[in-house]
C-alpha cells in the first residue's frame, strides 16, 4: 500500500475534469431468456453517495457487475471515469468492488489472501500495512488463520478490507450488511462512514433500506430490471411514506 | 513490470493452494498408478516386441506411446483443476476486477499447470521405465527436452481450454472433447521424437521433430495469448 | 508449377469471395437472403441432376476400379462444402469476437453445422469406395487423418453450444473454440505429413480420366451452390429462432 492515490491527470487514468465517475446508458443485460436490466440509465458524480436499492432479483447486483467491467452489457455502454473499460485499464486501480460473492481464497490465510490482491492491485504489498488493513476491519487475531474457517461475517469483513486495500476513488458495494451479526453490522458501518469522510464515491446496493438511507444523500430504486426512482434520500423518503398511507387507508376499508 | 509480478503472484498463489489441498495431485498420482498398471497387465509385461527386434518386450517397444497416454490423461485432471479453485471462490469475477492485462493471468495459469504438469512427470518417467525395464540413463537430457516441448504444447492449449469451459456443468467431459483433436500434432510430433531418443536416431531426424514440436507450441501459445482475455469473459 | 499457382490463386480469390459474401449475409435483410438462397438451390438442383446422370451412367467404366469408382463424383466435392463451412466458420466466429454482433454468430453456426454435414458425407463415401478399391476402410495419410480431426473439431463445436444455454455466452465460447480448431486444421496436416514420409504409405490415386473430369467438375460446382443454399438457409433458421427471443423482449424493454 506504499502507492497512494495520485491525484488525477493522464497518467493516472483517471479524468482531470469533474466528469462522472460512472455513465450507465441504456443499459440491458439477459442471461438465456432472463432479462436482468432493462434499459437502465445512471450516472454517478464524484463525491456522490448512491444507495442502489430493491427487492430480490430486481437487478442491483447484476448492475453492480455491470458497471464494475465484470460482465458485458447486451445493449448500452458504460463508462468509468468517462471512458469506456479495455482490457489492462489502469482506471481498474481506481475501482474498489466488494462482490455479491466472497472471491477469497479458502485455502489461503487472510494475510495471504490481502497479500495476492495488494500484487493484483499493482501495489507492493508491506506486512505491517496488510495487518494494519486486518485490524481495521477487526480480523487483526485471525491474520494466519486460513479463510475456510471463518465465519460469513469474517469473510465480509476481509472482503471489504480486500476492496479498499488499494485506496480507490469510487466503491461499489453488494450487500455489504449481507449475513452479519450486530458486531459486524457496527464495522461495516464505521468503515463506510469513514469511505464517506475520505470523499469516496459511494454505490451500495442492500436491503438495509433504514441504514442505506441513513448514509447516503441519493437513492437509486430497481424493481424487475428497471429504475423506478432516482433522486435524493428525502424524496424516496417521502415517496415510501406516502406509499404506506395509502396502503394503510385501503386496508382499513 | 506489473504484469509480469501478477502472473507471478498467480503461480504461488496456486502452488500454495495446491500443496495444501493436495488435491489435484492426489488424484494425479492415483490416476497415473493406475494407468502404469493397467498397461502392464493388458499389453502383457512379457510378451515379446515385434518388428523393433533385440528381444524386447511390447511394453518397452510401445513404451514412448505409453508414456505420453499417461502424460495426457493424467494431465488432463490437473487442467481442470486449474480454474475450478477460482470457480470454488465463486467464479473468476476477481480476477476480472484486478487491472492489469488478462495475459499477466493466462501466464500465470500456465506457468503453475506447467510446473505441477513437470512434477508428474518427474515421477512418471523413472517409475514407468523402472516398471517396464527401460534404460534411460544415458538418453535421459534430449528425453527432457522432448517431454518439455510437448508438455509446454499441451498445457498451452489445456489452460485456455480449462478458462474457457470453467463454469460449465459439462466441463469435465467437454475439456478433453475440445482438448483432444488440437493435441494431435502435438501427440504425434512428441511420440516420434520420444521414440527416436530412446531407439536410437540413425538419420538425425531428431533435431527436426524437435523444431516441429517447437513450431506447434508457438502457433498454439500465440493464438491461445492473443485470446484469453476473451476466454475469461463471464 | 505455374498450373498450380493459378489453381491455387483462383481457389484462394474464389474463397475469398464465397466469405465475404457470407458474412455480409449476416446484415442482409431475411427476403433477399430467402430469395438468394432459393435462386442459388436451384441452380444447384438443375448441376446436381446433370452431373449426377453424367457420373453415373454416361461417363465410362474405369479400367481398374469398376463402377465402384463413380461415388468420387460425391466423394470429392463433398470437401469443397466442408472447406467453405469451415472457413466461414472462422472468418464469423473472429468478427464476432470483434463486434459482438449476433448476426455473425449465426452465420458461423451455419458454416459449422453444413460443414460437418458435408464432412461426414465425404468421410462415409470415402471409406465405402475405399474397401472395395485398396481393401480398406480408412488409413491415417495426412489428408484423410486432417478430415477425421476437423469433424471431430467442429462436432466439439456443436456439442458445446448445446450445452451452453444463454446467446452471447455461447457465441462467444463456441466462436473462440471455431478459432483455435481451425488454426489447428493445417497444423494437423503438416505434422501427419511429415510423419508420414518417412513411412512407406500407399498413397491414393490422383489422377482422374479425361472422360470423368467434366461430370467431376459439374459435381463440385454444384456441390459449392448446395452448400450455399444450405448455409443461408440454416442461417436464417438461426437468425429467426434468435431474433424470436430478442423481439419479444425489445417489446418489453421499449415498452410501458
Amino acid at each position: 500500500m506504499t502507492d497512494r492515490a495520485e491525484t488525477a491527470g493522464p497518467a493516472s487514468g483517471m479524468p482531470a475534469n469533474g466528469g462522472p465517475v460512472v455513465a450507465a446508458r441504456q443499459v440491458s443485460k439477459r442471461y438465456a431468456r432472463n432479462w436482468a436490466l432493462r434499459a437502465v440509465d445512471l450516472t454517478v458524480a464524484r463525491g456522490e453517495l448512491v444507495s442502489l436499492l430493491g427487492p430480490n432479483g430486481s437487478g442491483k447486483s447484476t448492475l453492480l457487475r455491470v458497471l464494475t467491467g465484470v460482465t458485458r452489457p447486451t445493449y448500452g455502454e458504460v463508462e468509468l471515469f468517462g471512458s469506456a473499460l479495455r482490457n489492462g485499464d489502469e482506471k481498474r486501480k481506481h475501482l474498489g468492488v466488494l462482490p455479491g460473492m466472497s472471491y477469497l481464497y479458502g485455502e489461503l490465510t487472510a494475510v495471504e489472501n490481502l497479500r495476492f490482491a495488494s500484487v493484483m492491485y499493482g501495489l507492493t504489498p508491506v506486512q505491517e500495512e496488510l495487518v494494519d488493513a486486518l485490524a481495521h476491519v477487526g480480523l487483526a487475531h485471525a491474520a494466519e488463520q486460513q479463510v475456510r474457517t471463518f465465519s460469513s461475517g469474517m469473510r465480509k469483513r476481509l472482503a471489504l478490507a480486500r476492496a479498499t486495500l488499494h485506496d480507490p476513488e469510487l466503491v461499489l458495494l453488494d450487500e455489504p450488511y449481507g449475513a452479519l451479526d450486530v458486531e459486524g453490522i457496527g464495522w461495516v458501518d464505521r468503515f463506510i462512514k469513514e469511505l464517506r469522510e475520505g470523499g469516496k464515491t459511494l454505490v451500495i446496493a442492500t436491503h438495509e433500506i433504514g441504514r442505506a438511507l441513513a448514509l447516503c444523500d441519493r437513492a437509486v430504486s430497481l424493481r424487475g430490471g428497471r429504475v423506478v426512482f432516482d433522486g435524493s434520500t428525502s424524496d424516496y423518503e417521502g415517496a415510501i411514506a406516502g406509499a404506506t398511507e395509502s396502503v394503510g387507508l385501503e386496508a382499513k376499508d | 513490470m506489473g504484469d509480469l509480478r501478477r502472473a507471478w503472484a498467480l503461480v504461488r498463489k496456486d502452488l500454495l493452494t495446491e500443496r495444501r489441498s493436495k488435491a489435484a495431485f492426489n488424484a494425479m498420482a492415483f490416476f497415473a498408478a493406475m494407468v502404469l498398471f493397467i498397461f502392464s497387465f493388458a499389453l502383457g509385461p512379457d510378451a515379446p516386441g515385434m518388428s523393433a527386434g533385440a528381444g524386447q518386450t511390447l511394453l518397452q517397444y510401445l513404451w514412448p506411446g505409453l508414456l505420453w497416454v499417461a502424460i495426457f490423461f493424467t494431465g488432463i485432471l490437473a487442467l481442470g483443476r486449474s480454474f475450478q479453485v477460482e470457480q470454488e471462490s465463486g467464479g473468476m469475477e476477481a480476477l476480472r476486477l484486478y487491472p492489469g492485462d488478462k495475459k499477466a493471468i493466462y501466464a500465470g495459469k500456465l506457468a503453475a499447470n506447467l510446473i505441477i504438469l513437470a512434477a508428474m512427470e518427474v515421477i512418471l518417467i523413472p517409475v514407468s521405465a523402472v516398471l517396464y525395464n527401460i534404460d534411460l540413463i544415458t538418453k535421459l537430457p534430449a528425453l527432457l527436452g522432448v517431454v518439455a516441448l510437448g508438455t509446454l504444447g499441451y498445457a498451452a492449449v489445456g489452460t485456455f481450454y480449462a478458462a474457457l469451459t470453467a463454469n460449465l456443468r459439462a466441463r469435465d467431459v467437454m475439456l478433453p472433447v475440445l482438448l483432444f483433436p488440437i493435441m494431435v500434432p502435438v501427440v504425434v510430433a512428441a511420440v516420434k521424437a520420444t521414440t527416436l531418443v530412446v531407439r536410437g536416431d540413425p538419420m538425425g531426424e531428431l533435431w527436426v521433430w524437435l523444431r516441429i514440436i517447437a513450431l506447434i507450441d508457438l502457433v498454439l501459445l500465440t493464438v491461445c495469448t492473443l485470446t484469453f482475455e476473451f476466454a475469461i469473459e463471464e | 508449377m505455374i498450373g498450380r499457382i493459378v489453381v491455387y490463386g483462383s481457389a484462394f480469390v474464389i474463397a475469398g469471395i464465397v466469405v465475404i459474401q457470407t458474412i455480409r449475409l449476416a446484415k442482409a435483410p431475411k427476403e433477399k437472403a430467402m430469395r438468394l438462397g432459393t435462386i442459388v438451390g436451384i441452380v444447384a438442383l438443375a448441376l446436381l441432376a446433370v452431373g449426377l446422370v453424367l457420373g453415373m451412367f454416361v461417363a465410362p467404366t474405369e479400367r481398374m476400379m469398376g463402377d465402384v469408382y463413380r461415388i468420387m463424383f460425391i466423394h470429392f466435392p463433398s470437401w469443397v462444402g466442408t472447406a467453405a463451412g469451415y472457413l466461414i466458420a472462422f472468418i464469423a466466429s473472429i468478427m464476432y469476437i470483434k463486434t459482438r454482433e449476433q448476426g455473425y454468430d449465426y452465420v458461423a453456426v451455419a458454416g459449422a453445422e453444413v460443414g460437418v454435414l458435408f464432412n461426414v458425407t465425404g468421410l462415409i463415401t470415402g471409406a465405402l469406395w475405399g474397401r472395395p478399391t485398396w481393401g480398406v476402410y480408412w488409413t491415417w495419410d495426412p489428408r484423410l487423418t486432417t478430415t477425421a480431426i476437423m469433424a471431430i473439431t467442429f462436432a466439439g463445436y456443436l456439442v458445446l453450444r448445446a450445452f451452453i444455454e444463454d446467446p452471447e455466452g455461447r457465441a462467444r465460447v463456441s466462436s473462440l473454440v471455431a478459432i483455435v480448431g481451425f488454426v489447428n486444421v493445417p497444423i494437423v496436416y503438416f505434422s501427419v505429413r511429415w510423419w508420414r514420409t518417412l513411412h512407406q504409405v500407399q498413397s491414393s490415386p490422383e489422377t482422374v480420366d479425361l472422360a470423368m473430369v467434366w461430370p467431376l467438375r459439374l459435381m463440385m460446382l454444384g456441390f459449392l451452390l448446395l452448400f450455399l443454399f444450405m448455409l443461408t438457409r440454416r442461417y436464417l433458421l438461426a437468425r429467426l429462432r434468435g431474433e424470436e427471443e430478442l423481439d419479444l423482449v425489445r417489446m418489453e424493454v421499449a415498452g410501458d
